[in-house]
């Protein structure tokens, strides 16, 4: 970084000139002594230092410059002697935080919670998650909706060992992600939250869920099973796994599952419906109206009236002459 | 052969008289500086000087017809009233890859990369597809850094060096295996190790040796050669080999050697003449 020649730096220039190395750092020193905000001053010394070989008083001396820069409201300026300084210590610490500090002054939060992602994940590898935090909790003030700081923050939170606020900051991204169909990275982080509690069948749930939009359908199925071995008799996942059989067109496995709902609970709407459907899908007709009209008294029950009728439709499809389907509809119809 | 340069520290093409390169490399060496000192010398040649965490690693000069090992007091010498001059940035393990590149050789462009990993090498490739820049090797890896994408030519970030590594075509690629480079910078220290500067001093007459250079004895001892015979290589000041021939102990006056003046003659060396020697 060469300085702009000035009236107070001619002597010293001169001196760099002739190569009179010595006499040219004094020139500047001296310089600096009568105005100390001489910022091409700060730049001629930090160069003649370089030609002495003086790296530590180069960087010394850039560091001064930022300083007064930062006093005298010469931020741009600041920004670039900033560069510098990273580009020959790219780990100063001063350096990299006051470049952050600067663009935050200046409203330029953009760039500064970008610069901040970067240092936080360099402090985290480097074993300084309490600084990494402090960093990025300040840019999470002002850029919350950033996904990309969220997702460092959770990190940093997760290696802090602090779990209850990784968790709630990774939910917090997923639905971003799913919006924005990135199901990639939503997959990612439902992995890691399944990874740091797999006692919570919640993950497991989404990550299926998830899976069935991808139609990675045999996935789906895998993680809905991880639910049952939390909880043998996980209904909602249950009724997933035979919804996947059922796209996987594995009837059988379906029609198992929802035996097994019905046998903990005979009152199993849903599962009286989804077997219903099977039975009928299979030319089954007795049975496929027996489970769907068991399921429409359920929903009746429960007053879920359009399951309800959907159900008494479907069996008086399957049996026209079926007196409680019809009276059911007769009670329904005025509702629905 | 050209190297890769690092980020640039002083600026690049100032004149540097010996002097001021010697005092550079001191301060430099001071304050655990990483990265070379570059001089352009005369007859188109470069001298180096590359330093780890100031420790200096290597010097020396590069020239159409080759590199040779130098100290850089040697070196530096040769800069006369000024040299255009330059310093580079880098980290310890870039330097001393660096450092190491005057015993590379080239490979063969076609599979590369295979070749540097499985025979974990050392050394550097240049690209200039899709950007310029260098990726330097060591034991088979790229050198990766974290928080900066390249000092100066060398590429060092996550982002330029899988771009580079994926998508580029290299124009050069200088590589050794790290068990030979060793051998060559231990063989070739040796020699650095073992220069002493004499003066020469022409010998005739009936009694004087004709086939052979005569050295003090304290010289031979500190070489640990045999003293009744053994070759030695005599360099000019600059580096450029004069000669080599039989040499045994005998001259008694300190710092001089003797040489028959027929010898002397034909080498088209002369008397009072500064020579560097050193037994091959």
């Amino acid at each position: 970084m060469r300085h702009q020649p000035t009236e107070e730096t001619a002597k010293a220039d001169e001196a760099f000139k002739r190569r009179n190395w010595k006499d040219a750092e004094d020139s500047f020193q001296r310089i600096l002594t009568r105005a100390p905000e001489h910022v091409e001053a700060y730049l001629g010394l930090a160069e003649t230092q370089a030609v002495l070989g003086n790296f530590t008083s180069s960087v010394q001396t850039l560091w001064q410059a930022v300083e007064i820069c930062e006093k005298t409201a010469q931020i741009d300026l600041g920004l670039n002697i900033i560069a510098r300084i990273l580009e020959l210590k790219p780990h100063h610490e001063l350096a990299l935080q006051k470049r952050i500090d600067l663009l935050f002054a200046n409203q330029r939060n953009q760039e500064g919670v970008a610069y901040s992602r970067d240092l936080a994940q360099w402090f985290i590898e480097n074993d300084h998650v309490d600084t990494a935090i402090k960093l990025l909790l300040r840019s999470f003030q002002l850029a919350s909706d950033d996904l990309e700081l969220t997702l460092v923050l959770a990190e940093a939170y997760l290696t802090n060992g602090q779990m209850r606020e990784a968790t709630g900051l990774f939910r917090q991204v997923i639905p971003h992600f799913l919006e924005a169909q990135d199901w990639e990275k939503a997959a990612g982080i439902m992995r890691r939250l399944s990874l740091m509690d797999p006692k919570d069948p919640r993950n497991f749930m989404e990550m299926g869920e998830l899976y069935i939009k991808l139609e990675k359908y045999q996935e789906a199925d895998q993680q809905f099973r991880a639910v049952l071995r939390i909880d043998l008799n996980h209904r909602d996942a249950l009724l997933k796994i035979a919804e996947v059989s059922l796209l996987r067109k594995l009837f059988r496995d379906a029609s198992m599952v929802y035996n097994r709902l019905i046998s903990l609970s005979s009152e199993d709407a849903e599962a009286h419906e989804g077997l219903g459907m099977v039975y009928k899908g299979q030319g089954m007709q007795a049975d496929a109206a027996k489970h769907l009209l068991m399921a429409g008294l359920a929903y009746a029950e429960k007053d879920v009236k359009d399951r309800a009728h959907r159900c008494f439709a479907a069996v008086l499809e399957i049996d026209p002459a079926n007196n409680i389907a019809s009276r059911q509809m007769k009670i329904l119809a005025p509702g629905v | 052969m050209n190297l890769p340069k690092g980020t640039p520290f002083m600026p690049e093409g100032l004149l540097l008289s010996a002097s001021d390169l010697q005092s550079t490399l001191n301060n430099l060496m001071q304050d655990q500086f990483s990265g070379y000192l570059r001089c352009d010398l005369p007859g188109s040649k470069q001298g180096f000087v590359f330093l780890s965490r100031g420790q200096m690693v290597r010097a020396f000069e590069l020239s159409s017809s080759g590199v040779k090992l130098y100290t850089p007091e040697r070196l530096f010498a040769r800069a006369g009233e000024g040299a255009p001059s330059a310093s580079y940035v880098m980290t310890p393990a870039m330097a001393e890859i660096l450092a190491s590149s005057f015993a590379l050789e080239n490979s063969p462009a076609a599979n590369w990369r295979q070749t540097l990993q499985d025979g974990k090498r050392t050394g550097f490739v240049e690209f200039s597809q899709p950007f310029a820049g260098t990726v330097l090797y060591r034991k088979g890896e790229p050198v990766q850094e974290s928080m900066t994408s390249a000092y100066g030519e060398l590429v060092c970030g996550r982002e330029g060096l899988s771009k580079l590594l994926n998508e580029g075509q290299p124009a050069r690629v200088l590589a050794a295996e790290p068990a030979e480079l060793e051998e060559k910078a231990r063989k070739a220290h040796k020699d650095l190790d073992a220069m002493r500067e004499v003066k020469l001093k022409s010998v005739s007459g009936f009694f004087a040796t004709k086939d052979a250079l005569k050295v003090e004895a304290e010289l031979a001892s500190g070489w640990g050669v045999n003293p009744k015979g053994f070759t030695l290589v005599v360099e000019t000041p600059e580096g450029k080999l004069i000669g080599k021939l039989k040499t045994i102990v005998g001259s008694k006056k300190a710092g001089v050697m003797e040489i028959p003046l027929k010898i002397m003659q034909e080498w088209g060396a002369s008397d009072d003449q500064d020579v560097w020697v050193y037994p091959e």
